[in-house]
């Protein structure tokens, strides 16, 4: 470490005092209350011998040894050496903190970059100000204290005159003491800062769980006071975990910053990386800066093509994932298009100061219905939650209860909208698309479309239009050529779509670049479905999915003539698909365990390989005629109509498929369709085939593998006698649910599916075929699986019902009369779960929960209302043992 | 990482997943710009860590240029698939924030 030379010593020992009193003023200004008893008075100029200070690093601090006092420095500056060398650079005035394009005429070569301020972060939101330190102040705490060490240890560094004032410095004895005092006081209030927070939530949990545990009778409920009282002690302690997680990830996010910086400028490769860093540096800024004398809108808007705002945006939810490797255009596009959730978030944020307003008035229901309908989801569930907060303070559900109904109804209405479009309509799906959505589906009501035409054309538009905006493609003029391009690649367009697309016109929009835009990412959206994706429906198999996949490929390549596959080609292809993916899948096949909700892939060389071997071996008429009739007894059990191919997420909500059962028929294994065809046609199919001789004769038991039963549909018509999945062989006749015998054993998850999916429904049929399991004993005993079970039985997400029945480290277990409460749990995602990959869909199911336990205890206060009070002193997870639990049990297999 | 989880881990807000919506706004968004800028460090970090000396210097040339659809075409062609990279940035970075968040529950 370089040290100050002779001269250097007496010429700093002279200007000591002077700016040691700067310094103290300084730091005395900024609170730093020990520095006065520290610095020494003015006109001691004489240093005092003092002893080399020695340095011990710790896991979390750096201690040093100076004479017989000891100074901790903790956190990691220390490995920040931005300003070795540099530093007259990094001082604030030498240049601007964000370079400003627009006083620049910058030509590459002739103006230098900007230099290199990585210090901090950036505010997007906060009005740079050329170099003022206002323009770096924080709202979070912990990060003005770090910027204020650091700054002091800036002033420190000018101080002693060193490269960077650190414990290796070296130079004036005294004065390095003074200097580690000054960051050592520095250090404390940081210390202090987090052992204030950590107390804090200490002490709101103290008071939360205390506030329960009074009511231990699950009467004060009732009470409008308490109920204030502990929905502010619970929002004392969000705020309280909030503080602290967020000073914890700030200090993280900080310290990592520090890490790469220390790579990027000490690294073996410091020039390139620290070049890189420059022009990042101004790449990621400039657009910011351009727009600085646009006010705050225009700067915002510029803002939004920024990459930094854009990785802010995805960071914020984006609903439409972009173009994976698609090039770099759609990767700067879709990364556009997830500013704008940034950009509408930010707008939301201002809107949020009038929310309280809003929340009056709910008892005119009528007045607000207008309102309501056209609300995202996120506002109708923050409507939802403000009406029972509303309720709470009233004590009572007088002139709310209709409300709240009606919010709650519009709720769920968008959750199956947003469901059928197969979107995640969370908060990254903001208020425009949301209302586009919402257009979409009332214009489609209008023009009497059918569902799949309405899900077809509004998944595919919102695709698109989430990334370039609904009103740049109609204005564009690009309306007609957008349809066509659907037609091409998706299938039939539909006047929804049209109706969607609206009248051309407009300007403003460049019709060129627009048009490539949506060529782009209409091709981006192909590129990124590397592989033909389905979920399991209940009934189905893994031959249901290959037939969804065929279907696709027909109904999206014209190419490979699809259109005239006749069923057997598109059996025997199926059949084949499914085949090659089963070898593909090796020891991840689940054959025979293929739950509802599970996902079976098809990749392209798959398809592309089934396809050419059927068009190899059925060349001729003939031989298509024969494959056909050998077939035939299976392509009749087969509901065609179900896949009729509608475009990207055509299945997704369908309800799976039922059965009619042909008594008469004989269950026959899946092996029998090859075979058969095999023996029709034997010159068509060469005896030997590998394939056929590799299907394993045990294949999962799926409907359509046997010939005594035929698909209906998902939803059976009225009057058609729908059965349940049929049975394997050994199972009696009228078999209707899961079939469990001795001396086998079975997962706690695919029992708790099992006796979850029967009696009322249908077991998903592969996991039936594999039901030879279960001992009734065992299921009873065994708490693992009743557990399992419950979680199966509530419907809730997973993990939900586990949080609800356990709890977490600071999170008693929920008691049922939580449920009474306006806990954060049943309307807002992240707490308590938090880390969980949650949405609308799981708030619902939520709610669902809630409302059937609520309806339960309603029944037992009319019946018993003992009952009723000795229940409320049980945990929710208790509470659907005894009422749901045990009963569903009973009902699948009554106590012996 | 694998595309599934990239595309799993994109679709959250960060804020809601870390459970701190209760925090002041300007401290949402001051935190979601500062790990912003952490991403973007780490993500030039990894795109220096594939080019040489002399392509590095190429590449900031074009980054400050005008037309930035240039230096990514021109990662492009080197095949390195930047848009990705900025991708699995996101959400591994996610992922680490998910995890420091939940030691605290």
């Amino acid at each position: 470490m370089e040290g100050t030379t002779s001269s250097q010593e007496k010429e700093w020992a002279g200007e000591m005092p002077d700016r040691l009193d700067a310094l103290q003023a300084r730091l005395t200004q900024k609170g730093i209350a020990p520095m006065q008893e520290i610095i020494r008075p003015k006109g001691d100029t004489e240093p005092a011998p003092t002893p080399r200070i020695d340095s011990v690093t710790t896991p979390d601090a750096k201690i040093f040894v100076h004479g017989q006092e000891r100074y901790r420095h903790t956190s990691a500056p220390e490995l920040a050496p931005i300003a070795r060398g540099a530093g007259d650079v990094l001082a604030e005035d030498a240049l601007p903190r964000v370079h400003d394009v627009s006083q620049d005429n910058t030509q590459h070569g002739t103006v230098p970059p900007p230099a290199i301020d990585l210090r901090g972060t950036v505010d997007l939101n906060v009005e740079s100000k050329g170099g003022s330190r206002e323009a770096l102040k924080s709202s979070f705490p912990i990060v003005q204290l770090r910027r204020e060490r650091e700054e002091a240890r800036e002033e420190l560094t000018k101080l002693l005159n060193a490269q960077r004032f650190d414990e290796r410095t070296e130079g004036d004895q005294s004065a390095i003491k003074t200097a580690h005092e000054a960051l050592y006081a520095l250090d404390e209030r940081l210390s202090d800062r987090e052992k204030n927070t950590q107390e804090e939530l200490a002490q709101a949990q103290e008071e939360y769980e205390r506030l329960h545990e009074e009511d231990v009778y699950g009467e004060m409920a009732l009470d409008p006071a308490y109920g204030e009282k502990l929905t502010k002690a619970q929002q004392r302690f969000e705020n309280a975990w909030a503080a602290v997680a967020a000073d914890d990830i700030v200090k993280k996010v900080h310290d990592d910053m520090d890490l790469v910086r220390f790579n990027v400028y000490e690294g073996p490769r410091k020039n390139a990386y620290g070049r890189i860093m420059q022009a990042y540096k101004w790449f990621a800024d400039k657009n910011l800066a351009r727009g600085r004398e646009g006010g705050r809108l225009k700067k915002m808007a510029l803002s939004m093509f920024s990459l930094r705002a854009g990785i802010s945006g995805i960071l914020g939810g984006l609903a439409f994932v972009p173009a994976v490797g698609a090039g770099a255009l759609i990767a700067r596009q879709a990364l556009a298009g997830a500013s704008a959730a940034y950009y509408t978030y930010e707008r939301k944020r201002q809107a949020a100061t009038n929310k309280v307003a809003e929340t009056k008035g709910f008892e005119n229901t009528e007045k607000k219905d207008i309102s309501i309908d056209t609300l995202t989801p996120t506002e109708v569930a923050e409507k939802m939650q403000e009406i029972i907060a509303h309720a709470q303070m009233k004590g009572n559900w007088e002139g709310l209860e209709a409300s709240y109904q009606k919010v709650r109804a519009v709720y769920e209405k968008q959750m199956a909208v947003a469901i059928a479009l197969g979107q995640y309509l969370d908060e990254s799906v903001r208020i425009d698309v949301v209302a586009e959505m919402h257009n979409i589906a009332r214009q489609a009501r209008k023009t009497e479309q059918s569902n799949a035409d309405v899900r077809q054309s509004a998944s595919i538009a919102a695709g698109v239009a989430g990334v370039f905006g609904f009103n740049a493609i109609r204005q564009a003029g690009v309306a007609h050529e957008f349809i066509s391009k659907l037609k091409s690649l998706f299938g039939a367009p539909t006047a929804a779509a049209e109706a969607f697309v609206g009248p051309e016109g407009g300007a403003g929009v460049n019709p060129d670049a627009l048009r490539e835009q949506v060529s782009s990412v209409l091709k981006a959206r192909e590129a990124i479905r590397p592989t033909y994706a389905y979920e399991f429906a209940p009934g189905e198999g893994p031959l249901h999915q290959a037939r969804k996949a065929i279907a696709q490929m027909i109904g999206e390549r014209a190419d490979a003539g699809g259109e005239n596959f006749s069923k057997g080609q598109r059996l025997w292809l199926e059949r084949r698909l499914w085949e090659l993916t089963e070898k593909e899948l090796g020891p991840n096949n689940m054959t025979g365990e293929w739950h509802p909700g599970n996902h079976l892939a098809f990749n392209r060389e798959a398809m592309e390989r089934a396809l050419g071997e059927m068009q190899d071996k059925f060349k001729t008429p003939e031989s298509i005629k024969s494959l056909d009739k050998s077939l035939e007894p299976f392509t009749k059990k087969i509901n065609w109509s179900r896949y009729e191919y509608k475009g990207y997420g055509a299945w997704q909500g369908d309800g799976g498929v039922r059965y009619g059962l042909e008594q008469s028929e004989t269950y026959e294994p899946s092996t029998q369709i090859l075979e058969s065809s095999r023996s029709a046609s034997p010159d068509v199919i060469p005896g030997g085939m590998a394939f056929t001789e590799s299907l394993p004769l045990s294949q999962t038991i799926s409907p359509d593998d046997t010939m005594g039963v035929h698909e209906i549909s998902s939803a059976p018509p009225g009057g058609t006698q729908i059965v349940e999945p049929p049975p394997p062989p050994s199972m009696p006749e009228g078999y209707r649910g899961p079939i469990f015998s001795e001396h086998t054993a079975l997962s706690p998850d695919a029992a708790a599916d099992a006796v979850a999916q029967s009696p009322t429904t249908p077991a998903p049929m592969g996991l039936t075929a594999r039901l030879e399991i279960m001992p009734m004993d065992e299921l009873r005993r065994s708490e693992a699986i009743r557990f399992t079970f419950a979680q199966k039985l509530s419907g809730l997400a997973e993990g939900d019902y586990d949080l609800i029945a356990h709890g977490t480290k600071i999170i008693p277990p929920m008691r049922v009369l939580d449920l009474d409460n306006t806990g954060g749990f049943w309307s807002r995602r992240g707490w308590p779960e938090g880390v969980r990959f949650d949405n609308h869909r799981d708030i619902m199911r939520r709610l669902r929960f809630r409302d059937a336990i609520l309806s339960k205890r309603h029944e037992l206060l009319r019946k018993s209302p003992l009952e009723w009070a000795e229940s409320g002193k049980l945990t929710v997870a208790e509470f659907y043992e005894k009422y749901f639990v045990t009963e569903k049990i009973l009902a699948v297999a009554p106590a012996k | 990482m694998e595309r599934s989880l990239i595309q799993k881990a994109l679709k959250g807000n960060i804020i809601e997943e870390l459970g701190l919506e209760s925090l002041p706004e300007e401290q949402k968004i001051e935190l979601l710009a500062s790990i912003s800028e952490l991403i973007g460090l780490r993500l030039m970090s990894r795109v220096a860590e594939r080019l040489a000396d002399k392509e590095a210097e190429e590449f900031a040339q074009l980054l400050e240029g005008d037309d930035v659809d240039k230096a990514f075409s021109w990662l492009h062609t080197r095949k390195i698939p930047f848009e990705e990279m900025a991708l699995e940035e996101v959400a591994r970075m996610k992922e680490e924030l998910r995890r420091r968040a939940n030691n605290f529950r």
